[in-house]
C-alpha cells in the first residue's frame, strides 16, 4: 500500500516537474518571442494619412485641397501568372501590358505600379482582388481651378511634400507628420479596438491667401490675351493692394496646371513676377522723378532743354524719339524724354539717385513670402561707370523684378511708404481659429506725401497725354508710366533693336489709388510698345477689376432715385 | 431535563427521531438552497461578465465599422467639393456663359454703379 502511495507521488511530481520544465521553456526562453508572435496576431498597426492644410483665396474659396488616393503595388513573388494579371491591369492603367510584365517579373520583393491612382481606377482593381497585387493608401493634392495661380501655389510631389510656390514656402505647417495608431483585430481580421496614441500630434494650418480668385481670373485671362496677341515669349501682370501690401492678383504667362505639373517645363513653373529680373525701362524715370522731387533739385514747371533728340553722354549719344526743344518735368515724364531724363538725373546726382533707389527697395529682396525672390542685381556708385548715372536714369545697368516694380509703385499710390507685398493673408488651425493673421508692414518711409501727390498727378498726366493713353477704363483716372526696354543681346553684348519687355505699371483710380497694376509683356513680336501692348491690357484688367470691386467712376455720376408716389 | 432532550425514556425517543431528522433534513435543504443560490449569483456574475465582454466586441465592432462610413462619408464630400470647385471654374464658368447660354460682357456704360450717398 505504502509503496503504491509512494509510486503514484512521484508519478504526480514526475507530471508537474515536466510542467514546470515547459512553463519555464514557454514563459522564460520563449517568452519573448511568442508574447511578440501574440502581439503581432491581434495587434496591428495602421497608417494614418496626415492631412494636408487646405488653401483657400481671400473670400474662402478652396484653391488647393488634398484627398485619400490610393497607389497600386505588386509583391512580384506571389504572383502566380505574370503575363495575365498585367493584361488584366493594363486597360485600367493605362499601360502597355509588356511594361507591367517587366515589372512584375523582377527580382524585387515589392514594386509600385502607378502611383495615385484615380479613384475610378483604384475602385475597378479593388474589385479584380488579383494575388500579389494590392492598394496602398495615400494623400494626394488636387488644385479645382487648374492653372488658376498655379506659380503662387506651386505644387506637392508623390511625397506629400511642398515643392515649389506656397505648398514648398509654408511646408511645415500645411503638412501634418506620417501618424499611426495600434489596433486590436480578431481572427479575420478585422478591427475591434483601437487605442489612441499618446503624445499630440504636430498641428497643421489652412492657408487664407489674400489672392482673389475672381480678380486672378481676370488678369490670367487678360495677360494670356496680351501674349497671344503680341505673340510674346513670356509675360507678368501682378494686382496689389497699395495700401496693405496684399496681392490681389498674380499672373505668368507661360503657365501650368499643378495637377499635372509632370508635364510642364521649368519655364512654365518659374514664378517670374519674383524670380526674373530685368531692365526696367522708362518706368523707373518714375524713381528718378521722385528721389528729384522729393529733394527739391527740380519742380514740376522747371524747364528743361530737349537737345533736339540727342544727347551725347561719355562718348555715347542717346536719342530720343521725337525731337524735343524745351520741356518741362511734366512733360518729361508725359513723353517718357531720355534725355530729359538724364538731365534731371545729372541734377539729382549718384549717391541720391542710389539712396532713393535702394531706399524704393531696389537691389534687396522685398520679403514676399514666395519662394525663389531675387534682389535683382544694383551695383554701388563706387562700381558706376561714366555714363552708369545716364542710363540709369532711363532704367537700364540695373535689374529688377516684377513685384520690386509693383511694390515701389504703391508706395507712390499710398502716400510714400514702402511696405513689404504678400500672399498669405492668414493661418486657420483645424478647428477653425484664427492662429497668425498677416496684416500690412511698412519697411520705410521713402517720398513725403507731398511728393507722392504731386507724382501721381503728373503720372495722371501721362495717361491723359502721353504715352499711357490706352491705359485708361472709361470713367476711371490712371495714374501710370510706360515703359518699352531693350532687352541685352547675349550674343552680341548690345542692346537688341528686336527683343524688348513692354510694360505699364499704374496706379487707379487716380485720385484715391485701391489698385496697383503692373503688366509685363517680354519680347513681343508685333505690338512692341508698352503703350501699345501692356497699356491696354492694364486698362482690361482695371475696368473689369474696378467693376467687381464696385468702385464707383470718379467723378462719379450722380444718379438720383426718387420714390414716385 | 436532559433525560428528556436526550431521549432515555421509550415515549420521548420515539416522540423526538423525526423531529431532529425534519430539523436535519431543513438544514440540509438551506444549505443546499444556499449552495445553489450562490452559485447561481456566481454564474449570474459570470455570465455578466462575459456579456459585458461581448458587448464591448460587440460595440468594437460597430464602432470600427462607423468609422470606416465616417472616413468613406468624409472622403465622398471631399470628392464632391473637388468636383464643386472644379465645376465652379471661372474659366469653364465663363465659356458655358458665352458658348451655352450666350452672355456677353457688358460694354462700358452698360454698367451702372450707383453712389449709396446719393440714393434717396
Amino acid at each position: 500500500m505504502r509503496g503504491r502511495i509512494l509510486c503514484i507521488f512521484l508519478l504526480l511530481l514526475l507530471s508537474l516537474c515536466s510542467v514546470a520544465a515547459k512553463l519555464f521553456s514557454l514563459q522564460i526562453q520563449q517568452g519573448d518571442r511568442l508574447s511578440e508572435r501574440a502581439t503581432r496576431q491581434y495587434q496591428r498597426r495602421l497608417p494614418l494619412l496626415s492631412r494636408r492644410g487646405t488653401i483657400y483665396d481671400r473670400t474662402g474659396r478652396e484653391l488647393a485641397v488634398s484627398l485619400k488616393v490610393h497607389s497600386l503595388f505588386a509583391q512580384p513573388a506571389a504572383i502566380e501568372n505574370p503575363a495575365r494579371t498585367a493584361k488584366t491591369l493594363a486597360p485600367i492603367l493605362g499601360q502597355p501590358p509588356q511594361e507591367i510584365v517587366a515589372r512584375l517579373t523582377t527580382d524585387k520583393p515589392f514594386v509600385w505600379l502607378q502611383r495615385q491612382l484615380e479613384p475610378a481606377q483604384a475602385a475597378a482593381i479593388g474589385d479584380l482582388n488579383l494575388k500579389g497585387i494590392g492598394l496602398f493608401p495615400e494623400s494626394r493634392r488636387y488644385y479645382p481651378r487648374q492653372e488658376s495661380a498655379a506659380h503662387v501655389l506651386g505644387m506637392v510631389g508623390l511625397d506629400d511634400r511642398g515643392l515649389e510656390g506656397l505648398e514648398h514656402q509654408y511646408d511645415d505647417l500645411l503638412g501634418g507628420q506620417p501618424q499611426s495608431v495600434v489596433a486590436q483585430q480578431d481572427a479575420l481580421g478585422r478591427l475591434v479596438f483601437r487605442q489612441e496614441e499618446a503624445g499630440r500630434p504636430r498641428p497643421i494650418f489652412d492657408l487664407t491667401l489674400t489672392i482673389d480668385e475672381v480678380l486672378q481670373y481676370i488678369t490670367e485671362r487678360e495677360l494670356q490675351r496680351a501674349v497671344e496677341r503680341s505673340r510674346a515669349k513670356a509675360g507678368t501682370a501682378i494686382v496689389m493692394d497699395p495700401w496693405s501690401g496684399e496681392i490681389l492678383a498674380l499672373a505668368n504667362q507661360p503657365t501650368y496646371d499643378p495637377n499635372e505639373y509632370r508635364k510642364a517645363g521649368s519655364a512654365a513653373r518659374r514664378n517670374r513676377a519674383a524670380t526674373d529680373a530685368l531692365e526696367p525701362g522708362s518706368v523707373f524715370k518714375v524713381i528718378l522723378l521722385a528721389g528729384a522731387l522729393e529733394e527739391g533739385v527740380v519742380r514740376p514747371g522747371d524747364r528743361f532743354f530737349g537737345e533736339n533728340g540727342a544727347i551725347e553722354v561719355s562718348g555715347v549719344t542717346i536719342r530720343d524719339h521725337e525731337k524735343y526743344g524745351w520741356l518741362t518735368v511734366q512733360e518729361i515724364l508725359t513723353h517718357s524724354s531720355n534725355v530729359g531724363a538724364i538731365k534731371i538725373g545729372q541734377k539729382l546726382g549718384k549717391s541720391l539717385y542710389y539712396h532713393y533707389i535702394s531706399g524704393f527697395g531696389f537691389g534687396s529682396l522685398t520679403g514676399l513670402d514666395l519662394p525663389g525672390e531675387t534682389p535683382g542685381l544694383m551695383r554701388r556708385p563706387k562700381g558706376w561707370s561714366a555714363l552708369s548715372l545716364s542710363v540709369l536714369s532711363l532704367g537700364q545697368e540695373i535689374s529688377v523684378t516684377p513685384v520690386q516694380i509693383t511694390t515701389a509703385f504703391a508706395a507712390l499710390a499710398n502716400g510714400g511708404n514702402l511696405i513689404r507685398p504678400h500672399v498669405v493673408r492668414g493661418l486657420r488651425a483645424q478647428d477653425g481659429s484664427l492662429a497668425r493673421r498677416v496684416g500690412p508692414v511698412v519697411i520705410r518711409r521713402v517720398i513725403s506725401a507731398e511728393t507722392a501727390q504731386t507724382l501721381l498727378t503728373m503720372l495722371k498726366g501721362v495717361v491723359e497725354e502721353g504715352t499711357g493713353k490706352e491705359a485708361a477704363p472709361e470713367g476711371y483716372s490712371v495714374a501710370g508710366k510706360t515703359g518699352t526696354a531693350q532687352k541685352m543681346d547675349p550674343a552680341t553684348g548690345r542692346y537688341s533693336h528686336q527683343k524688348v519687355v513692354a510694360s505699364f505699371v499704374g496706379a487707379v483710380p487716380a485720385e484715391a489709388p485701391r489698385l496697383v497694376i503692373l503688366v509685363l509683356i517680354d519680347e513681343p513680336e508685333t505690338l512692341r510698345w508698352g503703350a501699345a501692348i501692356a497699356a491696354p491690357t492694364f486698362r482690361e484688367i482695371a475696368r473689369e477689376a474696378l467693376k467687381y470691386l464696385q468702385v464707383p467712376p470718379a467723378p462719379a455720376r450722380e444718379v438720383r432715385l426718387v420714390r414716385m408716389s | 431535563m436532559s433525560q428528556a432532550i436526550g431521549g432515555v425514556g421509550p415515549g420521548v425517543s420515539v416522540a423526538s427521531r423525526p423531529a431532529a431528522r425534519r430539523s436535519r433534513v431543513r438544514w440540509e435543504s438551506w444549505e443546499l438552497l444556499s449552495g445553489v443560490a450562490l452559485g447561481a449569483v456566481i454564474l449570474v456574475a459570470a455570465l455578466l461578465y462575459v456579456w459585458q465582454h461581448i458587448s464591448v466586441v460587440r460595440l468594437g465592432y460597430a464602432i470600427e465599422r462607423l468609422r470606416e462610413q465616417q472616413a468613406a462619408l468624409i472622403q465622398e464630400d471631399k470628392m464632391l467639393k473637388l468636383e464643386r470647385g472644379q465645376l465652379r471654374s471661372l474659366r469653364r464658368v465663363e465659356e458655358v456663359a458665352r458658348r451655352r447660354l450666350g452672355m456677353v460682357t457688358p460694354k462700358p456704360g452698360q454698367v451702372v454703379l450707383v453712389p449709396e450717398p446719393t440714393v434717396q
